[in-house]
């Protein structure tokens, strides 16, 4: 069973680092496997805002983009994607950024051209279909076409979309399948670290009399 | 006659020198000193001789008897001393040769760590006993409160002979905790090593055979305690003095409460290093004490006796203790490596 933190805390408020947490929750009956800090291979990469975009002087498919990344004048990214349009907000893995598989990206220059980073695409990010079904697949992110992201020019993309996260890999035994829900997983925290306990209450919509049944 | 002696004497002595081996010269003896030899014949003609003449002789004579006898010992003492030579020479022995390397057979390093184990339970007066690898699923799963819908006995994990899954290849030597009740006296002390059976692809940790141990006291006011106390002791034994074991809660179908437990990291003392993939803590066995609904199926009074159990995994033990990253080294028997224990 894999908790997010991030999640465990909209339940019960844990402070404890994530050594701390693993032991706790191991020796109160809670096997913790691994932790995995989700973000941990990213690095110095922000969101960035297209705020001019046109083809490449010297190859017939690279685009030179002009991205604001909040850090004053727009920086310029040369591109070989082509679905990438003015005013969209993608990820740009700066000069000397880090990504997942311990990729480095630095500036440099593509056919002539100067390019101070790389614009991303979400498999580049480390992430699948499963995380972002709607993220386009054959090139960068567009970040402001999915309506659940709010995002901001310049912010760590980490936590521009949920990888600001750690997930704990919990061994979860047979005659505990309450364990196998953050609920569950958050009622055994909060015995643990002696932490209030948080459950969300459900509101029924409705007020006609009378059974449900005949709503 | 004195020319004749001469002329024998010079003929014997020459005889002598030149003979090839004893027997030879033993012939030559014969051939001048014998009964018809040559100097015999000589001096039986004395008598032919004159009364003046054969003392002169007779002194001649006698003295070349002696020059011969003389001559054959010293040849026989030659050739004597010439065939010891040989001899000695023949029987040499040249001790700087390589000697014959002779091929001691090696014990198996998984059963040199069982021995060990075996070695401090008996010595606590448990008996060991022995299994059926091929089980029914009642001692496997049923005896053993593991009910029908629990996820190891589903085909994915266990090898089943049959249709109905009531005959399989066992997943654990708990069954042996069944047949001991079955089979023994109360109170109970009983050791199980063996092997068991999980449907497992092989790589550098798992393989669809492997072993375990299983230990079971079953006896009155039989507590936590004991096997706290008893599983320390055996650590303290395997491990050396002063080994740090902690107990975390866990479960088995088969104890309530359930633990499992870990002995502290040697090398870092309980920190976190690589030998301990940074835990401070190896995890080493399961165990607990015997779940009542076990003994009542065995038909034990669960209200006069109690009991603990536990089970380790054996490969994890030795493959720890002689510091083999990996499994497959273990059943590949390749001669390499049984040759270093």
């Amino acid at each position: 069973m894999n908790l997010s933190r991030k999640w465990l805390n909209e339940f019960v408020t844990v402070t404890a680092s994530d050594k701390e947490f693993a032991e706790a929750m191991t020796l109160s009956g809670s096997k913790v496997e691994v932790t995995v800090d989700q973000g941990a291979e990213i690095s110095n990469v922000v969101v960035g805002k297209v705020v001019s975009i046109t083809r490449h002087t010297n190859s017939d498919h690279m685009w030179i983009c002009q991205i604001d990344v909040g850090q004053g004048e727009p920086t310029q990214i040369v591109t070989g994607a082509q679905n990438v349009k003015e005013g969209d907000l993608v990820p740009v893995a700066l000069h000397k950024s880090t990504l997942p598989g311990g990729k480095k990206i630095e500036k440099g220059k593509l056919r002539g051209e100067v390019s101070n980073g790389m614009l991303c695409s979400f498999v580049e990010l480390g992430l699948d279909q499963r995380d972002f079904p709607a993220a386009y697949e054959d090139g960068i992110w567009i970040l402001s076409d999915d309506p659940e992201l709010n995002v901001e020019v310049g912010q760590d993309i980490r936590t521009a979309v949920g990888l600001d996260d750690h997930v704990v890999e919990f061994e979860i035994t047979p005659n505990r399948p309450d364990c196998l829900s953050v609920i569950g997983l958050a009622r055994e925290a909060s015995a643990t670290f002696n932490a209030p306990l948080t459950l969300h209450e459900p509101v029924v919509k409705g007020g006609a009399e009378g059974n449900l049944v005949e709503l | 006659m004195k020319e004749q002696l001469a002329t024998i004497r010079a003929a014997a002595l020459e005889a002598f020198a030149s003979a090839k081996d004893s027997a030879e010269l033993d012939a030559l003896r014969v051939q001048y000193l014998g009964k018809k030899g040559e100097l015999t014949g000589v001096l039986k003609m004395m008598g032919k001789l004159s009364a003046e003449e054969r003392p002169a002789m007779g002194q001649l004579a006698n003295q070349v008897r002696a020059d011969l006898e003389a001559a054959l010992d010293e040849a026989s003492a030659k050739l004597a001393e010439a065939a010891l030579e040989a001899q000695l020479k023949a029987e040499t022995v040249d001790v700087t040769i390589p000697g014959k390397d002779v091929t001691v057979g090696h014990r198996h390093p998984m059963y040199i760590a069982l021995d060990e184990i075996k070695e401090i339970f008996i010595g606590m007066g448990f008996t060991v006993l022995d299994g059926p690898e091929v089980e029914f699923a009642e001692n496997n799963f049923d005896r053993l409160n593991a009910e029908e819908g629990h996820p190891s006995r589903d085909w994915s994990d266990t090898f089943y002979f049959d249709e109905d899954s009531r005959v399989m290849l066992r997943s654990q030597t708990s069954p042996m905790q069944v047949r001991a009740m079955d089979s023994m006296e109360l109170p109970i002390r009983i050791l199980a090593p063996g092997r068991v059976y999980r449907k497992d692809e092989v790589d550098a940790t798992h393989s669809p055979m492997f072993h375990q141990v299983e230990g079971m006291v079953i006896d009155k006011n039989v507590t936590t305690a004991d096997l706290k106390g008893t599983l320390n002791l055996v650590m303290q034994k395997l491990y050396g003095e002063g080994t740090v074991t902690r107990f975390r809660p866990h479960h088995f179908p088969f104890t309530e409460p359930s633990c499992e437990m870990d002995v502290q990291c040697h090398k870092c003392g309980g920190v976190g290093c690589p030998t301990c993939k940074g835990e401070g803590w190896i995890e080493v066995l399961g165990a607990g004490m015997i779940h009542p609904r076990v003994l009542e199926m065995a038909g034990i009074d669960t209200e006069v006796y109690s009991g603990w159990a536990f089970g380790m995994g054996l490969e994890r033990m030795a493959m720890r203790r002689f510091k083999i990253a990996d499994l497959r080294l273990i059943f590949e028997n390749d001669i390499r490596f049984l040759e270093q224990f």
